[in-house]
């Protein structure tokens, strides 16, 4: 084997290494390079004035469903809760926030209702018309709505992209969790990128 | 008869249950532990345990359970897996839920990061000696216009329609919060 080539995977390991600081290997995609998060604002169900950017300092995973999903958005928020509860003390440095692609059915009020029936941390955001279309536009997130068949009573389904979107505490985008991370791929990335802040801090 | 959603079963029903198989209820508290064993198969406890039973056919129905939708959700879903023990395909065709405007056969299907629900009115093969699943991220019932909001502790009573089995019924047992079906894949 001739040198150039022996040489040509330590440096491709080492460049890989430096490509991410401590030489930790994200389980979700990562954004690369990060770039801030695209903003949200709206307000809340009782009227509060509510942005995304509130959220600094903290991990925010936002993701896109709808209350009548019963099975993936019940099962994606049922791992967060679990995620919440493993990351034990560094629970309060991780919030949720699930962006309803629904506005036609989901209230406020009951989006509120229906996140916080699984943790006090989880955040329902109510967007209509263009400020939906903007949020989803920003997180390339697609939504199509579909009518079930017939006999169905008029109920529809809202095709959605699954992605689970990860922010750092300084509001970049780093991370994209396919709706089939497992809970320890989440508690991973998320323990790393509250470290990192920590670093930084420090 | 009213159906029976938010119908908490009497003691004396348990004991009716003669098929008690085997239970996955790791992570779920004591007592609901204990309503699982007593529900979780309940093949042939029913009047329509005649229409069921027919020669060669027969299906086991496991680990049936409703996952406790959370507050103001208008639907539910229920999983469940059925165990093909004859020598002839079966095959489940609709659901009926006396509790539910609407049960449906549904899958999730993901495509790319796209995650759609499409209804399958044409319904679920059971293999011969093999096991359809009904899973979180994957094919369910779902119930949609429910009487009441199901909550833990509570039964749903439900109806399965195979062509060869004919009708099964099911006291499905509605489980804990949430996080039931969060922790069973991942096993943490």
């Amino acid at each position: 084997m001739r040198a150039p080539r022996s040489v040509a995977l330590p440096l491709a390991a080492a460049a890989l290494l430096l490509g991410c600081r401590s030489g930790y290997e994200f389980r979700g995609t990562p954004v690369d390079p990060p770039q801030p998060a695209p903003e949200i604002e709206g307000t809340t169900w009782d009227g509060e004035a509510f942005a995304l950017s509130d959220f600094r300092g903290r991990v925010l995973v936002l993701f896109f469903g709808y209350t009548f999903c019963p099975d993936v958005c019940p099962f994606t928020l049922a791992k967060l809760k679990r995620l919440q509860e493993r990351l034990g003390d560094a629970a309060g440095r991780v919030a949720v926030a699930l962006v309803s692609v629904d506005p036609e059915r989901d209230s406020g009020e009951k989006l509120a209702e229906y996140v916080a029936g699984f943790h006090q941390d989880f955040y329902g955001i109510r967007l209509e018309g263009d400020a939906l279309e903007a949020a989803t536009g920003a997180y390339g997130v697609a939504v199509r709505t579909r009518r079930l068949e017939a006999g169905s009573g008029g109920y529809y389904t809202v095709d959605h992209t699954g992605t689970l979107f990860v922010i750092d505490p300084e509001g970049r985008l780093r991370l994209e969790l396919a709706h089939d991370a497992t809970v320890d791929d989440m508690l991973s990335d998320i323990r790393y990128l509250l470290g990192e802040h920590e670093e930084q801090r420090g | 008869m009213k159906a029976g959603l938010a119908r908490r079963l009497p003691p004396d029903d348990t004991g009716a249950f003669r098929h008690i198989l085997a239970v996955i209820a790791r992570g779920v508290p004591a007592a609901l532990a204990a309503a699982l064993i007593s529900l979780v198969a309940v093949v042939g406890c029913s009047p329509a345990r005649e229409e069921a039973g027919g020669p060669g056919a027969r299906l086991r129905v496991l680990d049936a359970r409703i996952p406790a939708p959370p507050p103001g959700a208008p639907t539910a879903a229920v999983y469940l897996r059925i165990v093909n023990d004859a020598a002839e395909d079966d095959h489940l065709l609709s659901v009926a839920c006396d509790a539910a405007q609407h049960a449906h056969l549904h899958e999730t299907v993901h495509e790319g990061d796209m995650a759609r629900m499409l209804p399958r009115p044409e319904g679920y093969a059971v293999p011969a000696g093999g096991t359809l699943e009904l899973a979180p991220g994957g094919r369910h019932i779902m119930l949609m216009g429910l009487d009441s909001e199901p909550a833990a502790g509570d039964t749903v009573a439900l109806r399965l329609h195979f062509e060869k089995a004919g009708a099964i019924d099911l006291e499905v047992p509605v489980v804990g919060g949430g996080a039931e079906s969060g922790e069973a894949r991942d096993g943490s």
